[in-house]
């Protein structure tokens, strides 16, 4: 790696060599910038020319970077300027913020600004003239100091100047004129300290001899010292002259050396009064000049013409050769000719002095001096051209853009924008392009991108966001520049994201920390990582964080935990809800955590929710459930409740469903499962009211204990008869916990088929105005459905299964003696329907008449085959429920979607199955939605396995099911219906809908009285299709059955009703 | 707050200072380290004059050139060598020696001040992984033998200089290893950046990250696990730097990113004793004057440093901070950039800044 250093402040279009040693002749380079900006990486390119440089260059084993603007990074006293200057640079804001130009404490303040960045350039050129003394080894370096030291004493001389002309606060004064008129002829003494070193040569040589006159320097410094108004210094020089107490034309020469001085009031009187001892004493110069007092010294004579302001003298070669700069000239006749004058003069007067001056130097010609200080930038001041002074500046000083910038600035907060010689925008414009310029030429060294960002702090148009502007072509806003400054280390990348947040930028934070958390990532530092992806607020960083860690996991029980041992993951608080997987493994952790410090059931609780919410990616499902196992099999202590058992016992069904998991594992899990529901049920003193769902999730448990422990399933099948039983009684409480603004409530199916079967049970939607979106109605059947009426089932009847309805049907205390007597049993219609084991006991209860349960049932109830129903000799439509397994696909789910409207407008009807729901209005107010399956057989036998709905209302418990009264003895009665329709309207309607309809369907309906309510007209609507879009991943996938869409038509209201 | 405060350009970005307490505090002695400089990245010995004569500017004595940032800088209080953490992920132990000047006199019986900076045998970083460490981000030091480092990467490693002196007495055969006798492991590793890092006691050690997390690690049982971990409630915020109390090792005071400033009581289970937001800006360090006790020096990345002073509220007779704290400015308003370290002695402060100034304090007592 070569580094060559091509910087040249002075000429930056100078062409620089490249030390290349492997290149030649005909080889391609290429080059890149670097992110910061004054930086160009060249490389030599493959001969296959790649487009990314790094791998260019890595081919050629060769990078050349190349930097300019390098004098403020390499050398210490210019970094001590900047630094320094920077800090009044900050003061200098303060003071503008207050105020442009305003008030007089102000521009002192100011004034003490320009005196301090003078200072610290006087100090930094001598610091520099020191260094390069000190650097005698290093002939380069010592050139390239001393360069430095001379440009920053010429700036120092220029920035007086320009103190003098525009800072100061007295420039508004018109007394101020002959005082700023003495500062400039102060200002071009200290600049030109020439007579000063004569004198200490000319006065040691004067220890030698004793007449220093014939010193060849003693009459030149004796001039010099009257040009630059120093008449005491003078007349104390010429007090040395070997005949200065003898001859009398010393003596008169002395005394005129007395010239007046002025010294600043703020009124315009002593302005008049200094001009008159002025031109007093001139006259009185003159009137001795005229006199020819001087004659017989001609020295001494040009000295006293001088005095006397006399043009011709001020143009004698000597005189003029005596002067450095023809500014010095100009001033010096102001001086003597009229010192009262205006600055105006300065401007009027230039010219001559400057001809006059170059009169005697044929060779110097404009710019051909040392380029601050030939006289251009001088004459643009005098002339009042401040803008123009700036901008040649700037191009004197090539890269050098401090000098520039801080005086703008301070000309800026001085000034405001009434300057002349701005054009384009004005001053604030100018200064805000040098401010630009000079931020991004710091960004050749990373070390100095806090004062880049700082001063760009305070260019308000183009400093923080990208603009377009001729200006600033070149220039780097802050939003740019922080989030290309290298966080290499975190503390640097703390100080970026601060600088970015301090100021606002956030978007520029993110991209920080964004650009941190990856790097983090690439290195495997995950909790770097995640602390600066939650800083970001990138969830999409924070979800593959998350991969990470699930992938360092593998997949396995172990490997999640370890993935979750990282305790970084303990107070993301908040910041985990920015990835579902984040939160995943901060809740997985929390598991351990508790399960750690012996909190058990807060664990399972834990792991209950995230097996219930879903939130887990399925793959760890298992993982999650084998964790689970050591509590599972806790035997003195039931940890999981059953409602959370329930959660594991889906969540593991659905593994199964899926198969995505050894079955033997499943197995094992399962069994602990149902062990465990066990022993929960009992420590619970289990009763089926006390969760909403829990009937049916006895049945899952069922279903689950069927291929696990045939004890442990009679156990919970005797349960589910229990609650089934007992279901009319109390059912009106599993409802109360459904209330909300959409609710999904998933009934239990048993109990439900005992009211479809029964229609002991009313379910009443609360308040009667109810709104709702959607009804759905679950049906599952293991028994043939017909679905072409016209082509009833041709197979074998079943006739052990027994017929709809019937008080006397529900026999609890027998079902699950039954199945579980014969689980081999089990009907198996098509494939997948052992799935459905749990379901299909209520339909084959019959089928096990030589059990002893089935003995006992069969003392309950004589004789099924007394069932009407359940006649074969009866009509085939009325006895299709007794077709057993004869469809190819025996289970179906029906869904009723009703649009929006009030539940009391509608009745649904599946008219292909011939199934109704009403919705009738009762007589309090309530609405019944009854269930009209009596005259179809076939779906006599089907099981309601849930019904559902979302509604637009936040009112109370929107349905609550009340048993109205006693279930009837008389099956027929399955709905009560109040209308002004008679019911043989009804049945004539439905006759005419289906007419070969049995009349015993039809008398399944009864006029309620309605007690003073008016009554209701039903209006029925009709679906018009079949939707079979089986969803995988609901419920009724689960358990097998089939789904059936019926979309609601509204149907137009007739005239006259009076609803 | 201070009698005299003295500042001096140093031309360098200064990221960590360290004072020298083995020297008195009336010609103190500061170790001054430069980051984000490239090949000119430095460590330099910088004198002070008693009470800050001579314009407060401090002398030269002696540079050490380094080959990355200087993260971490620490004075061991016994032997004043000089421990450093480097941006390139090594931790490198140097001596500072006094070797005379031709032609002085050093008769008077006084320690002399520091000429030389010369590192101790070979740096040390932990066995390089597929990625790296990082730098290294937190450094303590107890009893001049041990040091507690902290990477980027969350290694935690507790080292020790074995000095080998052969037969010729050459003192110079130091070198960086982890401690055998500092428990069953010294390499330890954190879920995330190591900010900030103390030992409680001789078998106890605090660190921070960037999580958030105060750990307090037991030395007998080692590295391998955190024996507790303490955190303040909410959304994470990430910790900079923690001090234990020069009197009380109970008690430990972190600083936090925005502004935030946490004194723990140990003994507590969980939450900080007191917490109070300075400003927007990140607490870089903190200190305890060693002495006073209750008087606790903040140094903030918005550029201010503060000395706060406890009050006994706390219970057990532990200090505490009040919510609103009286905030006694110790630098000069100007200063707008991060102070990005300092330390403290009885009657000294030294304070490194990211805009390249060095101020010293006389008088910080209150």
């Amino acid at each position: 790696m070569f580094q060559g250093e091509a910087a040249s402040s002075q000429q930056p279009e100078s062409s620089v060599a490249l030390p290349l040693p492997t290149v030649e002749a005909g080889c391609q380079l290429g080059a890149a910038w670097s992110s910061l900006g004054a930086v160009v990486t060249v490389f030599k390119a493959a001969a296959a020319a790649s487009s990314r440089p790094a791998v260019a260059a890595a081919s050629s084993g060769h990078l050349l970077e190349c930097r300019w603007s390098t004098e403020f990074h390499d050398c210490d006293t210019l970094r001590r300027l900047a630094a320094e200057s920077h800090r009044v640079f900050l003061t200098c804001q303060r003071l503008g913020d207050a105020s442009v130009g305003s008030s007089a404490e102000t521009r002192e303040a100011l004034l003490r600004c320009s005196k301090e960045y003078r200072a610290l350039m006087h100090d930094c050129a001598s610091e520099l003239m020191d260094s390069a003394a000190a650097a005698t080894d290093e002939p380069e370096a010592a050139a390239f100091l001393e360069n430095q030291s001379q440009l920053l004493a010429a700036c120092q001389i220029l920035w007086h100047l320009v103190e003098i002309l525009w800072v100061a606060p007295r420039y508004q004064s018109a007394a101020a004129a002959p005082q700023i008129l003495l500062e400039l002829v102060d200002w071009a003494r200290l600049h030109c300290p020439q007579p000063d070193r004569w004198i200490a040569e000319l006065l040691e040589s004067a220890n030698a001899t004793d007449a220093p006159e014939l010193h060849q320097r003693f009459w030149d410094s004796l001039y010099l010292l009257v040009l630059q108004g120093r008449t005491v210094d003078a007349r104390n020089l010429l007090s040395q002259h070997s005949q200065a107490g003898r001859q009398q034309q010393l003596k008169d020469a002395m005394e005129l050396l007395n010239m007046p001085k002025y010294s600043f009031v703020r009124d315009s009187q002593s302005v008049r009064k200094f001009d008159v001892a002025h031109c007093l004493w001139q006259k009185d110069v003159r009137v001795r000049l005229e006199a020819g007092l001087f004659a017989a010294h001609p020295q001494l004579e040009l000295l006293v013409e001088l005095l006397a302001g006399d043009e011709d003298a001020f143009a004698r070669p000597e005189i003029v050769g005596l002067c450095d700069s023809w500014y010095q000239l100009l001033l010096a006749r102001l001086l003597l000719t009229n010192p009262t004058g205006s600055l105006d003069c300065l401007g009027r007067e230039a010219p001559e002095a400057e001809a006059l001056y170059k009169r005697d130097r044929p060779s110097q010609r404009d710019g051909d001096g040392d380029g601050l200080l030939d006289g251009v930038l001088v004459r643009l001041l005098f002339d009042g051209q401040v803008g123009q002074f700036l901008a040649e500046a700037a191009g004197c000083l090539g890269s050098n853009w401090w000098f520039v910038a801080h005086l703008a600035d301070l000309l800026h907060h001085c000034l405001g924008g009434e300057v002349g010689g701005c054009s384009g925008g004005g001053f604030g414009a100018i200064r805000e392009h040098f401010l630009l310029e000079y931020s991004h030429s710091m960004l050749g060294r990373a070390a100095l991108w806090q004062l880049a960002v700082s001063y760009l702090d305070y260019c308000s148009n183009y400093g923080r966001h990208y603009q377009p502007s001729p200006h600033a072509a070149a220039a780097t806003p802050q939003e740019a520049l922080l989030v290309r400054v290298p966080p290499e280390s975190q503390r640097k990348a703390e100080q970026i994201f601060a600088a970015c947040h301090a100021r606002g930028l956030l978007d520029s934070a993110n991209t920080v920390a964004r650009t941190v958390a990856r790097r983090a990532l690439d290195k495997g530092c995950l909790g770097n990582a995640l602390t600066w992806a939650i800083r970001a607020r990138d969830p999409r960083l924070v979800a593959a964080i998350a991969d990470k860690f699930l992938l360092g996991a593998g997949g396995d029980s172990a490997g999640l935990a370890r993935a979750a041992s990282a305790d970084a993951l303990d107070c993301l608080a908040t910041s985990a809800l920015l990835s579902n997987r984040m939160a995943f493994l901060c809740q997985y952790k929390l598991f351990h955590d508790r399960v750690s410090a012996g909190q058990l059931a807060e664990a399972a609780d834990v792991a209950a929710q995230l097996l219930s919410s879903r939130m887990i990616p399925r793959r760890y499902w298992l993982s999650l459930l084998q964790d689970c196992l050591p509590l599972l099999e806790l035997r003195h202590q039931a940890v999981f409740t059953s409602a959370q058992l329930f959660d594991l016992m889906h969540a593991l069904a659905e593994l199964r469903q899926a198969d995505c998991a050894p079955a033997e594992r499943l197995s094992v899990v399962q069994a602990s499962l149902s062990d465990a529901l066990r022993r929960a049920m009992i420590d619970e003193n289990f009763h089926y009211s006390s969760a909403s769902s829990s009937l049916m999730e006895l049945m899952l448990a069922c279903r689950f204990s069927a291929s696990a422990n045939s004890r442990h399933r009679s156990w919970l099948l005797r349960r589910v008869s229990m609650a089934t039983h007992s279901a009319g009684a109390e059912s009106s409480d599993w409802f109360r916990g459904s209330a909300g603004a959409s609710s999904r409530f998933l009934t239990p199916f048993s109990s439900w088929t005992r009211v479809w079967k029964l229609g002991s049970t009313m379910y009443s939607m609360k308040p009667a105005t109810l709104y709702i979106d959607r009804l759905e109605l679950i049906i599952k059947s293991d028994n043939p459905v017909c679905m072409d009426k016209s082509k009833p089932p041709d197979t074998a009847r079943e006739p052990s299964i027994p017929a709809a309805g019937g008080p006397s049907i529900p026999q609890p205390s027998n079902m699950e003696v039954d199945s579980a007597a014969n689980p081999a049993e089990t009907p198996t219609p098509r494939s997948g329907a052992s799935q459905n084991d749990g379901f299909q006991v209520v339909n084959r209860r019959r089928r096990d008449d030589k059990t002893s349960a089935g003995s006992e049932r069969k003392r309950q109830q004589p004789d099924e085959r007394t069932d009407p129903s359940l006649d074969p000799k009866r009509p085939k439509e009325a006895n299709a429920g007794t077709y057993a397994k004869v469809a190819t696909e025996p289970k179906f789910k029906i869904c009723m979607e009703a649009s929006i409207g009030m539940i009391d407008d509608f009745l649904w009807e599946n008219d292909a199955l011939d199934i109704k729901v009403e919705a009738i209005r009762n007589a309090n107010g309530s609405v019944i939605l009854a269930f009209k399956d009596e005259a179809q057989l076939e779906l006599a036998l089907a099981n309601l396995v849930s019904i559902s709905w979302d509604t637009c209302t936040t009112a109370l418990p929107p349905l609550v099911v009340e048993r109205a009264r006693p279930p009837p003895p008389c099956r027929r009665y399955r709905a009560f219906y109040s209308g002004s329709r008679s019911i043989e309207e009804i049945r004539a309607r439905l006759l005419s809908k289906n007419p070969d309809l049995p009349q015993d369907g039809i008398r399944a309906f009864k006029e309620v009285p309605a007690k003073g309510a008016p009554g209701k007209t039903l209006y029925m609507g009709f679906s018009a299709e079949w939707e079979d879009a089986l969803k995988k991943d609901d419920f009724a996938a689960y358990i097998g059955a089939w789904k059936i869409v019926f979309h609601l038509l509204l149907r137009r209201r007739p005239a006259g009703d009076r609803r | 707050m201070a009698s005299k405060v003295a500042a001096k350009f140093v031309s360098y970005r200064v990221s960590q200072v360290a004072l020298a307490s083995h020297y008195t505090d009336k010609e103190p002695v500061v170790a001054a380290g430069s980051w984000d400089e490239g090949p000119s990245n430095r460590i330099q010995l910088l004198g002070y004059g008693p009470k800050l004569d001579a314009e407060g500017s401090p002398r030269l004595l002696a540079v050490h050139r380094c080959h990355g940032d200087v993260m971490c800088l620490r004075f061991d209080p016994i032997y004043q060598n000089l421990f450093v953490g480097l941006g390139t992920g090594e931790l490198v132990a140097m001596a500072t020696t006094a070797e005379e000047e031709p032609g002085s006199n050093n008769g008077s019986g006084e320690r002399q001040r520091p000429r030389l900076l010369r590192q101790l045998g070979q740096g040390w970083r932990p066995s390089t992984d597929s990625f790296g460490s990082g730098a290294v981000s937190a450094l303590a030091i107890r009893d001049g033998w041990h040091a507690l480092a902290g990477w980027e990467s969350g290694r935690l490693v507790c080292c020790s200089l074995a000095v080998e002196v052969p037969d010729g007495g050459c003192s110079d055969a130091a070198t960086l290893r982890p401690a055998s006798g500092c428990g069953r492991e010294s390499v330890g590793l954190d879920s995330c950046c190591v900010t900030g890092a103390d030992f409680i006691d001789q078998n106890a050690a605090c660190t921070v990250n960037s999580m958030g997390q105060l750990k307090l690690w037991d030395l007998r049982t080692g590295l391998g696990q955190y024996d507790k971990v303490l955190t303040v409630a909410g959304d994470p915020k990430a910790m900079h730097c923690a001090r234990r109390h020069p009197a009380q090792p109970h008690l430990v005071a972190t600083g936090a990113s925005g502004g935030c400033l946490c004194l723990w009581d140990l003994r507590q289970e969980k939450f900080p004793v007191s917490i109070v937001e300075l400003d927007d800006g990140h607490v870089t360090q903190v200190e305890f004057h060693p002495v006073q006790g209750d008087l606790l020096f903040v140094s903030t990345m918005a550029g201010q440093l503060y000395a706060i002073r406890l009050s006994d509220s706390g219970g057990g007779g532990s200090a505490a901070l009040t919510d609103n704290p009286h905030l006694t400015a110790v630098l000069p308003a100007s200063q707008k950039l991060p102070v990005n370290s300092f330390c403290l002695g009885e009657d000294f402060l030294c304070a490194g800044t990211e805009d390249e100034l060095l101020y010293a304090a006389a008088g910080v007592c209150l």
